[in-house]
């Protein structure tokens, strides 16, 4: 069962979110996706067991959130962390930025491992462990 | 309560338990296996979904104690400075394992010989190398033979997997700095092998393989056990071992999936619950001729626990080079620092292994020296983690300490009941300054390979996944639990076949070991089949 947000712990995790996860770097801002919603509802529907101390979290929240993140005990720090950092980041238009398509499955090259003439080299090296 | 009969009864389907249910198997023998887990569900493994790195950090976590699946029974571990790491299934903790496949080196028998420290084992590399070359081609091992750091052995059956880009890199830095490197040998198949698909490079192996490309024992040995008649139990965890008058196993008594106690009479035992679950389950199972713990005259059952010290590395190029992606086992490894050299303020050693980096969650919230960062700066470190990382993943040589053990806790019980267990363990300054040592060259590899900057966590934490040592081996069984057949001193017809009898940990990966000596055990069983004290019905 997932846990539904109120629109007030929605609206402070769209805070929150934008202060962790601002525009730069080429990045959309946490403002330009649908973060306190799907994103948020995504990322819990995968982590259902984090909901209560995340509302429980968020509820403690009032406005200033970079006070806020940086006085929050590490356990706290580390589960907001996670889910809005998760949500964000599984976002298509996010990792489309990032130049991340996922973990995909690949067909590796089956020319040759790497490095073979250096393994060669190596190969020739004299025996290097010990024994009695 | 139901009791059946079997001639062998293995308690854990995990990697030793699988290796000796399958040799012995073949030679016709009669086994029942009790599993606590349940049959994995590939299907279900989340490599292949879109919130796989938010998976493999709560409900696919290796911590149990994260996990908390039903199958997991809790180990307490706020006395232990690094928490363990194992799964509790069909296939045990090779469901998770990134299955870099290792030998032991010959020195790693006999340090006490060598460096003066720990003990000997009573057995040797050349013992166990049959089974290491069994073994390579029943995992289906990619990888090149030749290293210098080891003896000759046969070649691996399949082709070393593509060191990567990275790979290269450090390579060539390596041959530069005149330092060992040798492509990475792991049991996944780089081409088709037997019922494996090749392997595809999604870098998930930590949360289970989708492809069936890791040689996890589930796909690599239990079909063919179960078509040669082996009766596998699951949701069957064993809280007891009883003996007969003579002193001999004769019984385990476990709880079933619905909580019911069952009973499975049998002539010989075999105890492959891992390091932690076999001595927990000896321990648990004390009686009145062995109050502190079956088979534990020597009193070392528990003691001794080694958990591989870990340091991890990143270096950071300025090249894409796709580092998400790329097998979890290992792309290159280095013994250029396994051994005791005479210059160095520790001895023995750590084995190197270089791997790809991972996705964008884990580089958001990997620990960094720096404070929390968030806004600008964190986008910065996913920027420059992703896709451009590579990580050296160092592992001391753990050398056995009596203080460093498993007790039973009996104030805090599993779902079952059943008392649980306690981790003391401390890393010793041996192994300290090893790791500080390891990580100043691990950076300086780094530095050579191109790398513009690196981050080094000098101890991680959260990274016991090779529990070992806790019913050492030896010849004395006044010190030792298992004989060099890994028979129980105590009980004749005892067998403890997992990591336990780990005399010392060397600084490699233990499962090639591990898999090397439950075959070994198992085929001197079915050699001395009518000469090994079974217990009588
Ligand atoms: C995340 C991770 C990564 C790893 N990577 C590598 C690697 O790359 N290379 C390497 O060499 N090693 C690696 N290892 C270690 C390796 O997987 C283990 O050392 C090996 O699997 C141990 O084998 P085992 O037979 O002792 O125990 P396991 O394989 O853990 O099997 C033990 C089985 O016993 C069952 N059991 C326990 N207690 C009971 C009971 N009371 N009743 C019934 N059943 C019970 C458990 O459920 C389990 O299935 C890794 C481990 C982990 C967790
Ligand atoms: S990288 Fe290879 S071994 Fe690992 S999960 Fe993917 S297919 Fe399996």
């Amino acid at each position: 069962m997932i846990l539904q947000l109120s629109e007030d712990q929605r609206n402070k995790i769209a805070l929150l979110a934008r202060c962790i996860l601002p525009g730069a770097h080429g990045q959309p801002s946490a403002a330009e996706i649908d973060l306190e919603y799907a994103g948020i509802d995504r990322a819990l529907k995968s982590r259902p067991e984090l909901a209560g101390n995340f509302c429980t979290i968020l509820d403690r929240f009032d406005s200033d959130a970079e006070d806020f993140l940086a006085h929050l005990s590490e356990t706290d720090f580390n589960l907001l962390m996670t889910l809005i950092c998760a949500a964000y980041l599984m976002d298509s238009s996010v990792k489309k930025a990032l130049g991340y398509s996922g973990q995909e499955a690949l067909t590796p090259n089956r020319g040759g491992f790497g490095a073979e003439e250096l393994v060669l080299e190596m190969m020739q090296q004299p025996k290097r462990y010990r024994d009695i | 309560m139901s009791t059946t009969t079997t001639e062998v009864l293995i308690i854990g389907a995990g990697l030793s338990g699988a290796v000796a249910a399958l040799e012995l198997s073949r030679a016709g023998i009669a086994i029942t296996c009790l599993e606590q887990g349940e049959w994995p569900d590939p299907g279900a493994y989340p490599g292949d979904k879109t919130d796989f790195e938010l998976q493999a950090m709560g409900p696919w976590h290796a911590n149990p104690n994260i996990r908390q699946a039903p199958a997991d029974y809790p180990i307490l571990d706020d006395s232990s400075e690094i928490k363990p790491m194992l799964y509790n299934a069909v296939g045990g903790s090779t469901i998770l394992y990134s299955a870099h496949w290792m030998r032991f080196q010959p020195g790693d028998f006999c340090v006490r010989s060598l460096d003066g420290v720990a003990d000997d084992w009573p057995i040797s590399y050349r013992d166990l190398a049959p089974y290491y070359d069994l073994n390579d081609q029943e995992f289906g091992v990619s990888g090149i033979a030749g290293d210098p750091a080891y003896p000759d052995h046969p070649e691996y059956p399949l082709p070393p997997l593509p060191i990567q880009t990275w790979g290269e890199k450090v390579a060539k830095a390596h041959h530069r700095l005149g330092w060992h490197w040798w492509p990475g040998s792991n049991a996944i198949a780089s081409q088709p092998y037997r019922n494996r698909r090749p392997c595809v490079q999604r870098s998930t192996c930590r949360a289970g393989c989708n492809e069936g490309a890791k040689a996890s024992v589930d796909r690599s040995h239990w079909p063919e056990a179960l078509a040669n008649g082996v009766k596998l139990v699951t949701g069957a965890r064993v809280f007891r071992i009883l003996l007969n008058d003579k002193g001999q196993a004769s019984a385990a008594l476990y709880r079933d999936a619905e909580g019911n106690t069952q009973r499975v009479d049998a002539n010989l035992v075999l105890l492959a619950c891992h390091a932690i679950g076999s001595a927990r389950l000896l321990l648990n199972s004390a009686n009145s001729q062995f109050p502190d713990g079956l088979a534990n005259r020597s009193g070392q059952v528990g003691r001794n626990l080694m958990m591989h010290p870990l340091s991890r590395i990143v270096g950071f190029f300025d090249e894409p080079m796709m580092s998400w992606q790329g097998h979890w086992g290992q792309s290159i490894y280095s013994m250029e620092f396994s051994e005791t050299r005479a210059e160095h303020d520790f001895v023995r050693g750590a084995k190197w292994n270089l791997g790809p980096s991972g996705g964008p969650l884990g580089a958001a919230l990997y620990p960094m020296d720096e404070a929390r960062s968030w806004g600008n700066a964190l986008h910065h470190r996913v920027n420059r983690w992703l896709g451009r990382s590579a990580v050296w993943g160092i592992t001391a040589e753990d050398l056995p300490d009596p203080h460093n053990r498993l007790v039973v806790d009996r104030d805090h019980v599993d779902a079952d009941g059943d008392p649980t267990i306690r981790i003391h363990y401390q890393v010793s300054e041996n192994s300290r300054r090893m790791l500080d040592f390891m990580t100043s060259r691990a950076i300086e590899s780094f530095q050579e390979a191109g790398a513009y900057d690196t981050s080094a966590r000098r101890l991680v934490t959260d990274n016991g996944w090779h529990a070992l040592g806790t019913c050492r081996m030896g010849s004395d069984p006044q010190t030792s639990v298992v004989d060099p057949w890994m028979r129980s001193h105590d009980v004749e017809n005892l067998y403890i076949i997992d990591g336990s009898v780990f005399v010392t940990s060397s600084s490699v990966n233990p499962a090639a070991t591990i898999a090397a000596l439950a075959r070994r055990c198992a085929n001197q069983l079915i050699k001395t089949r009518y000469d090994t004290g079974v217990a009588s019905q």
